[in-house]
């Protein structure tokens, strides 16, 4: 298990992309996949960051872990509970003036992401847990 | 993230604005602001270059929509333009292509992003830098 403890700082998602990308590469995984790695957990953080924290200091925790099936990514909070109904799916055939602006985030971590769940703990905090299924090269 | 600026002529003027870097949470309104700054000094027609940016996240999407409609209302804010200028809105908003704003030469993996989200089909992109130019 390799964890990356920090302050809730926009300015930190660089080094959110860099471990992710640094344990990404040590399990020899291809670039696309960490890219989408990368980008479902940059948008978890900046979400926690700005709406869970709300721009307040604040706790996050990244876990990336090999599993079976592929690799799993755990972001960690403890703002309060975060409630994904409440996010609005985007519109992604609107035209541009016609789209909100919002929910673009959840979505992608949604699109490059085969499984994502949301779980909220008193003591735990929030714990959002992403699978991407990768098949390991032989 | 570093922007800078540069122009070229081509049907009329265009500015194009080279974006250098990640574009995310923490520098989307960087990106704003400059196109804010470029368009009050006068620019109505931007490319965005942006072969020198190896990610972007929801936010960046965020920014190209707002730079978007930044772009849009200047020009229907533009009363001197007159008639011409709000049936050219008018034209944009059936076809939903952005005449006024457009991509040059993301690479594949920002490209899939935007595609993925679906401005691919409102923001035309270019990989050659006279074609994208010349197409305004």
């Amino acid at each position: 298990m390799t964890t990356l403890s920090l302050c809730a700082d926009l300015g930190d998602l660089a080094i959110v992309r860099e471990f992710v990308a640094r344990i990404g590469t040590d399990l020899d995984l291809d670039a696309d996949v960490i890219y989408d790695l990368q980008l479902a957990v940059d948008e978890a953080c900046a979400n926690v960051i700005n709406h869970g924290y709300g721009g307040q200091a604040g706790r996050l925790e990244v876990t990336v872990d090999p599993v079976k099936e592929g690799v799993q990514v755990v972001v960690r909070d403890w703002a309060g509970a975060f409630d994904p109904r409440t996010v609005p799916t985007p519109d992604v055939e609107a035209p541009l003036e016609e789209r909100r602006l919002g929910g673009l985030g959840l979505f992608l971590m949604r699109k490059v992401m085969d499984d994502v769940s949301f779980a909220f703990d008193a003591e735990k905090g929030n714990t959002l847990r992403m699978v991407k299924r990768v098949r390991r090269r032989e | 993230m570093d922007i800078t600026v540069s122009h070229a002529q081509g049907h009329v003027p265009v500015t194009v604005l080279h974006v250098h870097g990640d574009v995310d949470a923490s520098s989307y309104q960087d990106l704003i602001a400059r196109a804010q700054e470029v368009c009050a000094a006068g620019t109505r027609d931007m490319l965005m270059d942006l072969s020198d940016v190896p990610y972007m996240s929801s936010s960046g999407l965020v920014a190209l929509q707002s730079v978007a409609a930044l772009l849009r209302g200047d020009e229907m804010s533009d009363l001197e333009s007159g008639w011409g200028a709000l049936h050219a809105v008018e034209r944009d908003r059936d076809a939903g292509l952005q005449s006024h704003f457009k991509l040059f030469n993301p690479q594949p993996r920002v490209d899939h992003v935007l595609e993925v989200v679906g401005f691919k089909r409102f923001l035309e992109v270019y990989t050659d830098l006279e074609e994208a130019v010349a197409s305004f």
